[in-house]
């Protein structure tokens, strides 16, 4: 049987909670257990008995706590609040509800312990930070990460099609974490975008971004106004490919643009359900997030960041020259760190280690003072 | 109590040790604990829990006091970054786990390791609860194995699949579905697949360390060709 979320009130959702508890940790009626604030795993509870906690909740509440979650505040206070219904649907971008101890989907612990300045990791055009999770993994123990992902994967909210409305979201959302700057964020692809974005913003503030770190985004696609710049591009990219390499990289290209027609589709699958009440499925949902950010990504920031930006180029990148987009947009110049890879390969297994130790490096660089003009 | 002489470097020592509490054990071990370890016992809210949780600590402390040539109560333990203990300054790795009064430890040299022991309680396995923990080819032999079997299976999986955590580790972080573990009652204790790769899982060796009739352990130690060398602790000390 299951409940669907909307029938439980905020007390019969507490009495749920504290029979399963009970049942799971097999405390009697009185005595132990009572108190909101007492430690799952002080009351012999064991790792078992948390993921059968957590699952029972998912599958006949329809809440879903992750086990990191859980661990971090292993209180029936922390699951309730972890459980508390999201704030009324508000669509002015930039507005979040109030920060609670399983923060919104969003934005993403990939690392939080250690106690220096956290790192932000911005999304690329996929809206998810998994593939950047090596890297989090990879840190020293004293460096925390924190990824922002598009709003709307999770489909509980909709999500944003301009960059510098999802720029000013994932400011208020590192605000939770780091009420004041400075700050040190960084992103792949679109992502590098984003950082760029949210840099102005927050200059714009008056506030003070220490460290923007770019991994491997020449953003040489920006300059591609028609067909002929496109075929400039591709001869560029293939330039000094085997045969081998360049049928690939052609392939790669068709199978992109057989995709991208697709996630089209998909677009057009959503606008046709939505007044029909229906929804997209959970593996189609991020598709469509996709599209809106390959749409969004043409939407370029401009304005200079005050600082030296730490480029991280692979060894496969070497034709990709970082000046020609980065230069102007950077006062203080561009750092470049050379690692292993080539584009997102750069975070590979094989390569994140190397990655992580560039990064670290660039990091313990102390904040030029930047003048406030 | 007997101790072996000495811990070799291929090899993994694993103690199961009977954790019911008599007086004179409770005594015997509560004095070997830091002032840290009285204070965490103290807030276990039922006794059991904090008896057994201090006679295994004890006993840990024991055991590795011997292994490292050091008073018991004088070894650095601290905790690592994700909550696993671990012997500062020592070249010594260690896990321990413990269920309805059954402890496991598990000692090596030179190469990390991991232990778990669970007491086979048939009413925490469901098919759902099972699709939670397993990945999809451990879903598969699971359901693949039959029913009056699956209690076993589903605790073999599980704590082969903690003792592989733990050895790494990485606590929660690491996610459950990222690797594959034998659990069929008839195949032997082995690591199939970490990220999809049978290589990865090359490096590391588990084996079975069932203490009795009604429980399920396993222990999980980097390398190969190591040795396992088990022994017993008896109620009398």
């Amino acid at each position: 049987m299951r409940t669907a979320r909307s029938q439980l009130t905020p007390q019969a959702l507490e009495t749920e909670i504290d029979r399963r508890w009970r049942q799971i940790l097999e405390l009697d009626g009185d005595g132990d257990g009572n108190l909101l604030s007492e430690d799952f795993f002080d009351l012999g509870g064991s790792s078992l008995q948390a993921l059968q906690l957590l699952t029972g909740i998912e599958d006949e509440l329809g809440f879903a706590v992750p086990l990191m979650a859980f661990a971090l505040h292993p209180t029936k206070a922390g699951l309730l609040e972890a459980l508390r219904p999201a704030e009324p649907q508000i669509s002015v971008p930039g507005q979040v509800p109030a920060a609670s101890v399983c923060p919104a989907t969003s934005l993403v612990p990939m690392k939080p312990d250690g106690s220096r300045k956290p790192f932000f990791f911005i999304h690329a055009e996929f809206g998810h930070t998994l593939f950047a999770q090596g890297l989090a993994r990879a840190l020293d123990s004293e460096q925390p990460m924190y990824g922002l992902q598009s709003r709307g994967l999770d489909g509980s909210e909709e999500p944003f099609t301009k960059l510098p409305h999802m720029a000013s979201y994932y400011i208020d959302l590192i605000k939770t974490i780091q009420p004041s700057g400075p700050y040190r964020l960084g992103g792949f692809c679109m992502g590098a975008l984003l950082a760029l974005e949210m840099t102005n913003q927050l200059q714009d503030r008056g506030e003070d971004v220490s460290h923007l770190a770019i991994f491997s985004t020449d953003a040489s696609w920006i300059n591609i106004h028609g067909f002929g710049d496109q075929v400039n591009y591709h001869r560029r990219e293939m330039g000094n490919r085997s045969m081998l390499g360049k049928g690939r990289y052609l392939w790669a290209r068709i199978r992109f643009r057989i995709y991208r027609c697709w996630s089209g589709l998909v677009c057009l699958l959503r606008k046709f359900l939505l007044p029909r009440g229906r929804s997209l499925s959970a593996r189609l949902r991020y598709v469509f997030v996709a599209e809106l950010n390959y749409r969004a990504g043409w939407d370029l920031p401009t304005k200079p960041y005050r600082g030296t930006i730490s480029y991280f180029q692979g060894d496969g990148d070497s034709l990709r020259d970082p000046q020609p987009f980065w230069s102007p947009l950077a006062e203080g110049g561009i750092e470049i760190h050379r690692v292993r890879g080539e584009l997102g390969l750069i975070f590979s297994p094989e390569n994140v280690a190397g990655l992580a130790v560039e990064l670290k490096q660039s990091l313990s660089r102390p904040a030029v003072a930047t003048e406030s003009s | 109590m007997q101790l072996p002489a000495r811990l070799q470097d291929d090899e993994v020592h694993v103690w199961a040790v009977d954790l019911a509490p008599s007086r004179q054990r409770l005594c015997f071990y509560q004095n070997l604990l830091s002032p840290a370890e009285l204070k965490r016992a103290s807030r276990f809210h039922r006794d059991t829990d904090r008896h057994a949780w201090m006679v295994a600590r004890g006993f840990l402390r024991h055991v590795l006091g011997h292994y490292a040539e050091c008073a018991p109560r004088d070894l650095p333990i601290s905790v690592g970054e994700h909550g696993k203990p671990q012997l500062s300054g020592r070249r010594l790795d260690f896990s321990m786990s413990h269920s309805r009064g059954v402890g496991l430890l598990a000692i090596a040299r030179n190469c990390s390791v991991g232990v778990d022991v669970e007491w086979i309680d048939p009413s925490k396995v469901t098919d759902r609860f099972a699709r939670h923990c397993f990945s999809r080819t451990e879903y598969r032999h699971f359901k693949a194995v039959e029913r009056q079997l699956r209690t076993r299976a589903f605790f073999n999986g599980w704590t082969r699949k903690e003792a592989f955590i733990k050895a790494l580790g990485q606590g929660l972080n690491y996610p459950l579905s990222d690797f594959d573990v034998s659990l069929k009652p008839e195949a032997p204790a082995r690591l199939i697949r970490i990220e999809g790769s049978a290589s990865k899982a090359m490096q590391w060796t588990m084996h079975n360390t069932t203490p009795c009739r009604a429980y399920a352990g396993a222990v999980v130690a980097g390398g190969r060709g190591w040795k396992l060398a088990c022994f017993v602790q008896p109620r009398e000390c």
